[in-house]
């Protein structure tokens, strides 16, 4: 090969050697910058299709939009029902937890935040929310949906924050069996092509049982990490013995929901030491 | 300002859209838990077409870009496009290269040779490779189609936003009399 030839790879080659001596606080400095400088494209994205479907939602009867009001009255007064019966259920707790002396759970503020981007590929499943560090987010803060626990908070910018999904294989947790107390292992798993996410399960003790045909609910377990407990993450529909036979090893079914994600909350710990740097990623 | 920097400024912002546009897909696709990956495109006609410092900056820039808001070392597709861009100048003397057909093949190869490099980098984070393997292939599968799709409207969008912006590039077609 002559030397002309080989030119453009020895270019490379320098601009690689000076990259990699490049001070890491220069690079991450760029890489904050061309986030921000990114971010509101994807916000303006974010609010041009919230303006559409405004739009579209102009287009509607009246007789239509008085049928959504009258749905949304029934729905209204079940939530209205809910929200007594979580007071009186907070009384018992706290009631419970003065008797027998029990170290309270941590409280959380809601923040509920738009959706800007879903960004799932095969390697990472996360989300970009339209509120940041200006609202108060904190890194490793739990995020929910309706659906349960959508994930955790990874990266806080100025304007939007980086949700990572429980559905991404980079994010583990403890959860338990919806009616048992033993924690279990559970993984964020490879998501097959036009079918919902899944999960991976491990640890799971010999004597629980769970099929596609009698599936089981899984919910965080509240030990070691910010996620309050009790939040559903998805259903066990496969358990199998693991190699070493000790424990079983399965798969989680997660809502399909969590793939169309429009709108999701942020629990933002009342005490920001709760959330360790640890708790969010590098 | 002068052509050149112009050049390098007017397909930095065709790139940057179109790795806007390719996410607002995504973000669409996500329910069908399907990913389109456009790295050919976004190198192939700077790569073809532009002198090669230009297309070495324009690759570069377009990875960083691309790198800002995904979880991997900062840099890697910039890496990853600026070796492809150093591919393509290996080549290109020899291909019709102001011929669409030839861009949008060549981004076909890039696109699968990026989207093969990465897969051997990433592949040991995931928890099941073997799993894997169906949703790389579905989403290498869909980004190659889309790729072909789109490829001449985003080539002849770079041309036509060159011509607007006065900085046309060089034809490189031989004339016979």
């Amino acid at each position: 090969m002559r030397f002309d030839q080989a030119r453009p790879f020895f270019t490379l080659g320098v601009i690689l050697l000076a990259w990699l001596l490049l001070p890491a606080v220069v690079k991450r400095f760029v890489r904050l910058s061309f986030y921000e400088l990114k971010a509101p494209v994807d916000i303006a994205a974010s609010y041009a299709g919230d303006l559409q479907d405004f739009w579209s939602q102009k287009t509607r009867t009246n007789n239509e939009l008085i049928s959504a009001a009258r749905d949304l009255a029934a729905i209204n007064a079940s939530y209205e029902l809910r929200i007594r019966e979580d007071n009186r259920l907070r009384t018992e707790i706290s009631r419970l937890e003065e008797l027998l002396r029990l170290p309270s759970y941590g409280e959380f503020r809601s923040e509920p935040a738009r959706v800007v981007r879903r960004d799932f590929n095969a390697w990472w499943q996360r989300i970009i929310i339209r509120k940041g560090r200006n609202h108060g987010i904190l890194a490793g803060s739990p995020v929910i949906y309706s659906g349960g626990l959508a994930g955790r908070v990874v990266e806080v910018h100025a304007t939007t924050s980086v949700v990572e999904l429980i559905s991404s294989p980079g994010l583990r947790l403890a959860a338990v069996f919806d009616g048992d107390d033993r924690p279990v292992s559970f993984q964020g798993g490879v998501n097959p092509p036009l079918r919902p996410a899944q999960g991976l399960l491990e640890f799971v003790p010999l004597d629980l049982f769970a099929t596609a045909a009698s599936p089981r609910a899984l919910v965080t377990s509240g030990l070691g990490g910010v996620f309050p407990p009790g939040l559903t993450v998805g259903q066990v529909v496969q358990l199998d013995a693991s190699t070493d036979g000790l424990f079983k090893t399965g798969r989680v079914q997660i809502d399909d929901r969590l793939g169309r994600l429009t709108e999701v909350t942020v629990l933002v710990p009342l005490d920001p030491s709760v959330v360790t740097p640890a708790d969010a990623a590098p | 300002m002068s052509p050149a920097l112009r050049q390098v400024l007017v397909v930095l912002l065709c790139t940057c859209g179109l790795v806007t546009l390719t996410g607002q897909i995504n973000h669409v696709l996500a329910p069908a838990a399907l990913t389109l990956e456009v790295a050919g495109l976004l190198v192939a006609f700077a790569g073809l077409r532009l002198d090669f410092r230009r297309a070495l900056i324009i690759a570069f820039v377009t990875g960083l870009w691309v790198d800002a808001s995904a979880p991997v070392v900062f840099g890697r597709h910039a890496f990853l496009y600026a070796l492809a861009v150093c591919m393509l100048a290996r080549f290109r003397a020899r291909l019709p290269r102001e011929e669409t057909f030839v861009g949008v093949v060549a981004a076909l190869f890039i696109n699968l040779a990026v989207f093969v490099l990465a897969g051997f980098l990433d592949l040991g984070t995931l928890p099941d490779s073997s799993a894997g393997g169906l949703r790389l292939l579905a989403d290498l599968g869909a980004s190659q189609l889309f790729v072909a799709l789109i490829g001449p409207w985003f080539f002849a969008c770079q041309i036509q936003a060159l011509r607007i912006a006065g900085a046309s590039p060089t034809s490189h077609t031989r004339r016979y009399a």
